[in-house]
Formats: structure tokens, C-alpha cells, sequence
């Protein structure tokens, strides 16, 4: 005998319960269904048999869910800084030098910057004219950022690794991120760095106006 | 500031806790000639024993003036135990067997005691913390913290206990005898068993104490802290002279300061600057214990060998 | 009457098993009709012992990506499994295991393993047999860049990947948040010296004194070492006012403990191998304010990994996904989608055991995917080109992001 099924025929005339396989204990279950009207229990039954196959067709294959719209992405994880070069300049002091870079937005909503500092306490530096600006998605923009030395004492002449701080904010959050940044910025930073502090080496330089650039801030 | 004093301080506390452990090394080869390997594993089944004393049994807040002592009770409780359990069941129906069985069984012992605490103690596999005493005294230059006060006082006390207990006591006079010649011994009376399986108590009773110091002083425990400071205090059993107990406390504390002070200053002298600090702290000292069997074989304040049968 | 309620009872069973059936049977059968094959992703970490909290956590992200791609049916006709070894943080055993994976027929790559210096051992096993490996965790920059990668970049092995960023670039960031970020000026430098820890504390030793920082002390310890007394008072007597640690949290959850018990309230900086929850845990109030750089960005801040740790948890995974869990699950994807574009190129048939690894090798050089733990793309040494970093601090028992940085080396 294999596995499941009634035991006797179905219209076995012995039928005293005794056999009974599936039901032995629930005549009051058959009698009651019995005594609904026919109608009435065509009806439960087809509503059972679309119940069963309805909960099997959603429960039992993996079903691919639609993916919820993707939520706002965190600024710094999608915001890419590239340095590009020092900015062409006539008329910059000794303390003060203007790079450029360019600033990708890789997803999510537009991203405000906003150019705090270059690590150290002795350099200040912000991003000109506009010290704060803002990159649409998928937009590059190539911004110059304006490095001063205020303080010689306490800066390393020959940073490997330079940083430059900034907050990004997007609607989801505002972020204190750093950039860093290879061998070529580092190199004109401490170009700029030498050309500030060795001739003066204990007299801190002026701080500089901040509006001495004359650069734009374009889009490419 | 002259950091010499406070080195010396550190050295000392850490060779007590050596000492301590290596009672249980001492007594037990100065009894039935076996090197219980098993010993670092005892003292760690200690920490674990005080442990769940505290964390498990007595309600959270408890005052650590009412803790200490139950931790106390209970790491030894465990200790004992474990020890006079591997006594009987290990080691003494090896008791005819060649040297190198029991020896064995003491390695297998040994890893299988880790394995079980770290299978079967919740957290066990990584560091627990361990209640620790934390209030510092400055002493001069020297600062201690509560967990070295309460190394040290332990240490004192168990050792001048142990001298009394061999010395004038019945028990310590029959164990004395046994440790000269464990068959005459028998013949006069002296039921060795009993003997044995107190210097198995005792030398656990002993690690507890140490495995209670190294939970409050260091705050963590994990299951294999015991190899390490089992393998040290072997060391200064060894380089005290194996069987002499007042040798077990002596190399502890000679190890422990060599230790301290050869990772503090070895570096300072001029073109041993690669030989010196922390990491090299181990080789100096196993470069003295070399030294000391050279020159001692017996160890520092070891019997001659010829004594023995 | 009584029989007919049988048959009618007997019949919406048995309808409701056949729909059911037919539903699982829908299901296997569109897999089953391209006849499927299963290959093995190796892992190697320390599952056992030390270091075992971050080695968990890297073999439980291998999982979820596995299963994540069994049940998305990423490659049709493949499905994946893992084989986790323990190499107990020892490079001898890490070697063996290697061996291991490379003389079984059906693994296809490895992730792992979680030490630098194991991946020493492991690097020419793989590179013979032309297997892939990559470490979600390796941070040493001569695994990829060859000894002299200070002076002159070669790759030596280009069988080995990592989605790990360098130390290179972890001690100077950790350098720059030391000096500029806490404004300690005198460092005393620790290190466990192994390959990883070693080479960290070296690099922020440099840095940190090129920044203009003075270094009050060095010294070194073993791993399995649980005494640091004569250490901290060495540390104490330095006048040193950030204690900077190259190691595992086993050995750095001590120091603090110690240092902070014998009254030296300076804060411990280390790096990714310091990163985990057990950290905390052990050392308790004495960890509050230490700090520790790691690799990539907070996982909170990646939409991607939400998922990825909604799952860890809910499968009451062992081990600590905080440091590296991303990225072992960001190794194996690019392991599973280097076999899948292996396939698609070969008429989608798998190559043979041999060819499909050496394949492999040179489809994971051209991943270019957005993993959960951002961009996963190699660059010529086998480094990734996503290269963030985040400085955490303990704060109220936890660690909390409070630094972000990005590499962008052009």
C-alpha cells in the first residue's frame, strides 16, 4: 500500500469507521456539510479549489517582486572629485593658488558642496567665485578651488597624500567628506606650500581677500 | 621620571602569577615524577569557574568586596575538580605506565579541556570580559591598581599557608615523606593515594587564585589563556628547581621581572635596539632559563638529582 | 452519504497537492532543462580562535551572495556552493587550504583570505593553478603591487584580487584624522608583526610624521601576548598622546583595557583589524573614544547593503559582517558573474575545469558591477577602484562613522 488515499473502496458496504483513514473522527464535520443545500456546497468547494490554487500560485515560486523604487543614495557614495590641474593665473599673490577640478554626480537627487578646508589648520580653502555650488546627476562641473596659506608653522612641505575637505548634501543627508587625491595635486599643492613658506618661513602670510579670483564656475 | 621603579612593580606582579600556577607543577612532579601539562588548562577552567559565579549565579550589582571571595570559592571549586577528576581518571590508572604515556595524556587532557570550554561555554571562543578591579593607587613613582594589591596579598598568603601546611602539619610531613620515596612511604602508613590527590587539590586550589588575579587584573578571560601562562609558569617551576615549592615562587618572580625588564630596556642599550621590546620579551626569557640549566641544572634552588632514587 | 463527503473531501486534497505539485514542478523544471551544474566558491578565513569574528563574517557574506545567486538564478544552469576552510589566521594552513581548493575539480575561485600575511602563502598556489582569489579584506599594498610598491608598482600575481583598498592609502588617512582631525601631535606606534599590522603601523609612522608629528615611541608585541603592563608603562612614561596600534582587535582590546586601567587616557587608533564589535565588547568602558579606520564606506549609508544585512541577521549568522562582509559578498558576485560572462562567450556552455578558471581570472579582471559595497571594478594591479575609507570612534558602546573619505589617485 502507498501512502495516501482510503483504505476500503469508496462504496464498501463494511463501512463501520473503523477503517476510516481520513475522516474516523469528523461525522460531525460531514453531517454538517451535508446539510447545506448543494448549491451552497458547489459554491465552497469552487471557492476552495480557486483559495488553494490563488495561495499556491503566490506562495510557492520564487516570485520576482518588483523592486521598490530605489531609495536616495548618501551624497559622499555617489559624488567622484577628479583633479584636473592648477588654474592659469596672472595675478595670484605668493600664499594663495587656484586648482581645478572636476566633480561628477554618479545618481539621486542634485548635490550641494561645499569646500571647507585642506586639512590643515595653516591653509584655508573654498571654492570661488560661489563657495558653495550644486552638480545634477550625470552633469560634470568643473569648479576651481582657491587654496591660501595663512599659517606656515605646522605645515608639511611635502604632503604625499593631500586632502581636501568638503560637505556634501543631497536630500537625504549632509556628509563631512574628504577627497584625496594622487600625485599630481600634490605635487602643485607643494609647489603652492614652498612658494609660501620658504622665503617666509616664520612670518605667517596675509589671509587672503577671497575674492581675488576670476575664475568660472562651468558646465561641461 | 624613572619608569625603573614601576617596571620592577609590574615584573613582580606578573612573576606572582606565574609562581602560583607553578605550585601546581612543583608539587605534583615532586610527588608522582609527572609533568601535568594539563595545569594551564586547570588554571583556565578556574577563570571560567569564577566567571560563571559571577555572571551567572550572583545578582548583577553585586559588591565586588562579596563577589571576590564566592568567585574565589568557585573558581576553585571548579579547579579542584577538574584536577583531582584528571588525577583519578587520567593520570592514575597510568600510574605503572612508561613516562611517556602519562605525558601524553596530559596533552590530550590539555586540549580537550579547551575544546570543551570552548564548545560548551556560552562566548568562550573569543575573550569575555571579566569582572575587573579598576581603582589605581599611587604609590611614589609606582602605580598599582586594586587587581595587583589583591595578587600580591593572595600570593603571601597562600604561600606562607603552603610552608606551614608542609612543614608542621601531619598531611604535610606524610606528603614530604611520599615526595622521598613514595614505596617506603606507603610502608609506613602513609595512604600515598590521599597524598597525591591533595597535591593535585592543592596545586588547583592554587591556579584558581591565580586564574581569579588574571581575571580582575587583565578583565577578560578566553579559552586559551591558559596555554600560554601555563607553558611560563612551567618555566619558573622548571628554572626554581622542579618539586621545590618556595623554587616555584622564586622562578615565577625572577621570570616575570626578567620578562618586564628585558622588554623595557634591552632596546636602550646601544646596537641591541632589533633585540628589545615587547615581542622579544619570551626569548630573553627563555634565554635565561637556558642559562640557568646551564649553570644549575638542578634549578635555582633545586635538590640534586643524585638525591633521588 | 457518508462515502460521497470522502470522495469529495479526498478530491479537494488531493487538487489542492496536484496544483501545488505543479507549481514546484514549474519551478524545477525551468532549471532543470538547461541540465545543471554545480561549481564550488572556496573560502578561506579564521573561522576558529583568533580573529575568527571578522573571518565569519566574510564566510557568511560568501554565502548569502551564493544563495542570493541560486535563488535568482544569476547564471542559468550553474548553481553555486562554498567550501569554508578555517586557516586559523596561519599562513602554513592557509597554503594547505589553497591546495586544497585548487586540486578539486569543480571550485571555480576563492575569496579570501582575511590576514595579508596568510595571503602571502596563498598567492603562488592560486597563480599556478590559474585560479581566482579575492580578498575582501587584505589591505598589505605589496600583495598587488609588488615589494617596492612605495618606489616601482608591479603586479606579481595577476591570478589575485582584492575589493579591499590599500593600507597605502588606510595609514595616511588614519595619519591625516590623527594629526588634523584630533590634533595629536606626538604618537606612540605599535605594531604585531605580521604582515598586516606591520605594514600599517609602518605606514602611519611615516605619514604620520611627514604631516609634522612626532612619534614618542615604537615597540612591537606577539599575537597570543595577554601582559601588556611593561608596554603601558613604557607608553605612559612617552608622554605620548595618541597610542596608534598595527594589529587585530585579540591584542588591541587588551592594550586599551590595560592602558586605560593604569590611568593613560589616551585614545588607541588602529586600523580595519580593529574594526569589529568584539573590540567593544571586551574592552567595555576602556574602548570609549578609541578610534579605527576601515575600509569603504559605512554599510548603513549603502542603500545596496541594507538588504545584505537585513538577511545576515535574519539568519542569525555568527561573526561580525561590519567589516568586510560587503565585500566578500562583492567577491563572490564577481566570482559568479565572471563564470556567467564565461558562459555567455563560450556559446553558453561551461569550458572545461581548466579553461573555465583561467577564463575566470580574465573575466574577473574586467568586472565593472555595482556591488553593494559601491562600484566593483580592478585596476591593472588587481586593486579595486573604489576606494573609501571611513575613521570610526567608539562612542556610547559602539562605533560610530566620523569620517568618510574618497582616493581618487588621477
Amino acid at each position: 500500500m502507498s501512502g495516501i488515499g482510503p483504505v476500503e473502496s469508496v462504496d464498501s458496504p463494511e463501512l463501520d469507521g473503523s477503517y476510516d483513514v481520513i475522516g474516523g473522527d469528523a461525522p460531525r464535520l460531514t453531517d454538517r456539510w451535508h446539510a447545506l443545500p448543494p448549491r451552497a456546497r458547489r459554491a465552497a468547494l469552487a471557492a476552495g479549489a480557486v483559495a488553494v490554487v490563488a495561495a499556491g500560485a503566490v506562495l510557492l515560486p520564487p516570485h520576482p517582486r518588483a523592486d521598490p523604487a530605489p531609495p536616495v543614495p548618501w551624497p559622499a557614495n555617489v559624488t567622484e572629485w577628479r583633479y584636473v590641474g592648477l588654474a592659469q593665473t596672472t595675478d595670484s599673490p605668493t600664499t594663495t593658488g587656484y586648482f581645478r577640478f572636476a566633480v561628477t554626480v554618479d545618481g539621486g537627487p542634485p548635490v550641494a558642496v561645499r569646500v571647507i578646508g585642506a586639512a590643515f589648520d595653516g591653509l584655508t580653502a573654498q571654492a570661488v567665485p560661489e563657495p558653495s555650488f550644486t552638480v545634477r546627476v550625470g552633469a560634470t562641473r568643473r569648479i576651481t578651488v582657491q587654496i591660501s596659506v595663512s599659517d606656515c608653522s605646522g605645515l608639511p612641505l611635502n604632503a604625499d597624500l593631500a586632502f581636501l575637505d568638503v560637505t556634501l548634501r543631497n536630500t537625504r543627508a549632509i556628509q563631512h567628506h574628504s577627497f584625496i587625491f594622487g600625485s599630481n595635486y600634490s605635487k602643485d599643492l607643494s609647489q603652492l606650500l614652498h612658494r609660501a613658506c620658504d622665503t617666509t618661513k616664520a612670518r605667517p602670510g596675509p589671509r587672503p581677500s577671497g575674492s581675488a579670483g576670476s575664475q568660472n564656475v562651468d558646465l561641461s | 621620571m624613572n619608569t625603573l621603579p614601576q617596571q620592577l612593580a609590574n615584573g613582580l606582579l606578573l612573576g606572582s602569577m606565574y609562581g602560583l600556577i607553578a605550585i601546581g607543577y612543583t608539587m605534583v612532579y615532586g610527588i608522582v615524577q609527572l609533568i601535568n601539562f594539563a595545569h594551564g588548562e586547570i588554571f583556565m577552567t578556574g577563570a571560567f569557574g569564577a566567571l560563571t559565579v559571577y555572571a551567572y549565579i550572583l545578582p548583577d550589582g553585586t559588591s565586588m568586596v562579596v563577589a571576590v571571595p564566592l568567585m574565589l570559592i568557585g573558581g576553585g571549586i571548579v579547579s579542584v575538580v577538574v584536577a583531582v577528576g584528571a588525577e583519578r581518571f587520567a593520570y592514575r590508572p597510568l600510574r605503572q605506565a612508561p613516562r611517556l604515556a602519562p605525558l601524553i595524556t596530559a596533552i590530550g587532557l590539555s586540549l580537550s579541556l579547551q575544546e570543551l570550554v570552548r564548545n560548551f561555554y556560552p562566548g568562550a571562543d573569543k575573550a569575555r570580559s571579566f569582572p575587573s578591579l579598576d581603582g589605581n593607587h599611587d604609590i611614589g613613582s609606582v602605580t598599582i591598581s586594586d587587581a595587583d594589591i589583591f595578587l600580591v596579598i593572595a600570593a603571601i598568603i597562600c604561600m606562607s599557608g603552603l610552608a606551614w601546611f608542609v612543614r608542621k602539619s601531619r598531611t604535610g610531613r606524610a606528603m614530604q615523606a611520599t615526595a622521598q620515596d613514595p614505596d617506603t612511604a606507603q610502608l609506613m602508613g602513609i595512604d600515598t593515594n590521599r597524598i597525591i590527590v591533595i597535591a593535585f587539590a592543592i596545586g588547583g586550589f592554587f591556579a584558581a587564585v591565580a586564574a581569579v588575579s588574571y581575571g580582575l587584573k587583565y578583565g577578560n578571560i578566553d579559552y586559551r589563556m591558559g596555554f600560554l601562562m601555563g607553558l611560563k609558569a612551567f618555566t619558573a617551576a622548571v628554572m626554581g628547581g622542579i618539586g621545590n615549592i618556595y623554587g616555584a615562587m622564586l622562578g615565577g618572580v625572577v621570570l616575570g621581572v626578567a620578562e618586564t625588564l628585558a622588554s623595557a630596556y634591552i632596546s636602550k642599550i646601544p646596537g641591541m635596539e632589533q633585540l628589545g621590546g615587547s615581542s622579544w620579551a619570551n626569548v630573553w626569557a627563555f634565554c635565561l632559563l637556558i642559562l640557568v640549566l646551564l649553570f644549575r641544572p638542578q634549578g635555582l634552588l633545586g635538590e640534586r638529582v643524585a638525591d633521588r632514587a | 452519504m457518508r462515502q460521497r463527503s470522502l470522495v469529495i473531501l479526498t478530491s479537494v486534497l488531493t487538487t489542492g497537492a496536484l496544483t501545488l505539485t505543479a507549481c514546484g514542478s514549474r519551478d524545477s523544471g525551468s532549471k532543470s532543462d538547461s541540465s545543471s551544474t554545480t561549481l564550488t566558491i572556496g573560502v578561506d578565513a579564521p573561522l576558529s580562535g583568533e580573529n575568527s569574528t571578522t573571518g565569519l563574517g566574510i564566510q557568511y557574506g560568501v554565502q548569502i551572495a551564493v544563495d542570493d545567486a541560486n535563488k535568482n538564478n544569476w547564471v542559468p544552469g550553474v548553481k553555486f556552493k562554498i567550501k569554508a576552510l578555517d586557516d586559523k589566521a596561519q599562513p602554513a594552513t592557509g597554503q594547505s587550504n589553497a591546495t586544497a581548493f585548487t586540486g578539486q575539480k569543480d571550485v571555480v575561485g576563492a575569496v579570501g583570505p582575511l590576514n595579508s600575511g596568510v595571503a602571502q602563502s596563498m598567492q603562488q598556489v592560486f597563480a599556478s593553478a590559474n585560479m581566482v582569489e579575492i580578498s575582501p579584506s587584505n589591505t598589505n599594498p605589496a600583495l598587488t603591487q609588488g615589494k617596492d610598491w612605495a618606489t616601482s608598482k608591479t603586479r606579481p600575481y595577476k591570478t589575485y584580487f582584492r575589493t579591499a583598498t590599500t593600507d597605502a592609502l588606510q595609514g595616511a588617512f588614519a595619519a591625516d584624522y590623527a594629526y588634523n582631525g584630533l590634533k595629536k601631535k606626538k604618537a606612540f606606534v605599535v605594531d604585531d608583526k605580521q604582515t598586516y599590522g606591520a605594514g600599517l603601523a609602518g605606514i602611519f609612522n611615516s605619514a604620520f610624521k611627514k604631516l609634522g608629528g612626532s612619534i614618542a615611541g615604537t615597540d612591537h608585541v606577539n599575537t597570543g601576548d595577554t601582559d601588556f603592563s611593561s608596554l603601558v608603562t613604557k607608553i605612559k612614561n612617552s608622554g605620548a598622546d595618541l597610542l596608534y596600534y598595527g594589529g587585530q582587535y585579540d591584542e588591541s582590546e587588551k592594550i586599551t583595557k590595560q592602558l586605560k586601567g593604569a590611568g593613560v587616557k589616551i585614545p588607541l587608533f588602529g586600523g580595519d583589524g580593529m574594526f569589529a564589535t568584539t573590540y567593544i565588547q571586551t574592552a567595555g568602558k576602556a574602548a570609549e573614544g578609541d578610534l579605527a579606520t576601515s575600509v569603504g564606506v559605512p554599510a548603513d549609508t549603502l542603500p545596496a547593503a541594507k538588504q545584505f544585512i537585513a538577511t545576515y541577521k535574519a539568519k542569525g549568522y555568527k561573526g561580525d559582517y561590519g567589516a568586510y562582509g560587503a565585500y566578500a559578498y562583492d567577491a563572490a558576485t564577481a566570482i559568479i558573474k565572471a563564470v556567467k560572462a564565461v558562459k555567455d562567450a563560450n556559446g553558453d556552455k561551461l569550458p572545461a575545469s581548466n579553461d573555465l578558471r583561467s577564463k575566470v581570472v580574465d573575466a574577473v579582471q574586467k568586472s565593472d558591477f555595482e556591488g553593494i559595497s559601491g562600484k566593483v571594478a580592478f585596476d591593472e594591479y588587481g586593486d579595486t577602484t573604489n576606494k573609501q575609507l571611513t575613521v570610526y570612534q567608539v562612542a556610547n558602546g559602539a562605533w560610530k562613522a566620523v569620517k568618510t573619505g574618497t582616493f581618487n589617485g588621477s
